[in-house]
């Protein structure tokens, strides 16, 4: 089915797009059991990890972690 | 919308939701958040397209206006700037896997808008932006703790 005529012209998109890495990989079970229990704290809290929660949460939201 | 400057206007994202062979239970859910989004002022739906991409690797689009019901969706479709063009599908659907089904949604967040506008009025330009993937933080998350194992 063809688009219509509002869709001729220049497109905006530039390239052909590249999947990005899907994120539920990062929470289904995979090589890193302890951050992928650190991320699933993050979002359900409270969570069974606590001390990777408090790591991941900490990473994101507070100064301590920058490392130069 | 027609009054706002373009200094006005917030940064505009696209993306791209593929939903694979067997994963395609499509409820309304998904538009219903959509709408939510758009209706609270946090973004403003510009465009949106349906890709289907056979097993050969022949690409369709489709309008919203094209699917059979639909729903809330109806009021949204009759605003939609139709940002992309016919030109982009290819582009699209090249991260597409054969045989899924892909929405394509262009939006503006518009809760980033007056904080940009201040960042330009201020002489500031952007100059790099980008998004973090959970896994990169993942994977700096679990070398810091090996790290601290280690010490």
């Amino acid at each position: 089915m063809p688009l219509g005529p509002g869709r001729r012209g220049v497109g905006v998109i530039g390239a052909p797009v590249a999947k990005a890495a899907v994120v539920g990989a990062a929470i289904s079970p995979g090589p890193s059991p302890v951050a992928k229990a650190a991320v699933v704290g993050a979002a359900v809290s409270p969570g069974p990890s606590p001390i990777a929660k408090a790591a991941v949460v900490g990473a994101v939201v507070t100064p301590g972690r920058r490392r130069f | 919308m027609e009054d706002r400057s373009l200094d006005e206007l917030g940064p505009v994202d696209y993306l791209i939701v593929e939903f694979p062979v067997g994963q395609q239970n499509f409820t309304g859910e998904g538009a219903a958040e959509l709408i939510r989004l758009h209706d609270a002022g946090i973004i403003r739906i510009m465009d949106i397209l349906i890709l289907m991409k056979d097993a050969d690797g022949s690409v369709e689009a489709r309008e919203l206006s094209d699917l059979p019901e639909l729903g809330e969706l109806q009021r949204i479709e009759a605003q939609l700037a139709q940002t992309l063009a016919e030109d982009d599908v290819a582009n699209l659907a090249a991260a597409m896997d054969p045989g899924s089904v892909a929405g394509v949604l262009v939006y503006e967040n518009l809760w980033a808008a007056p904080f940009a506008s201040a960042m330009r009025r201020a002489g500031g330009q952007l100059i790099a932006n980008g998004r973090i993937p959970i896994q990169a933080i993942i994977a700096a998350v679990e070398a810091d703790a090996l790290a601290e194992v280690g010490a």
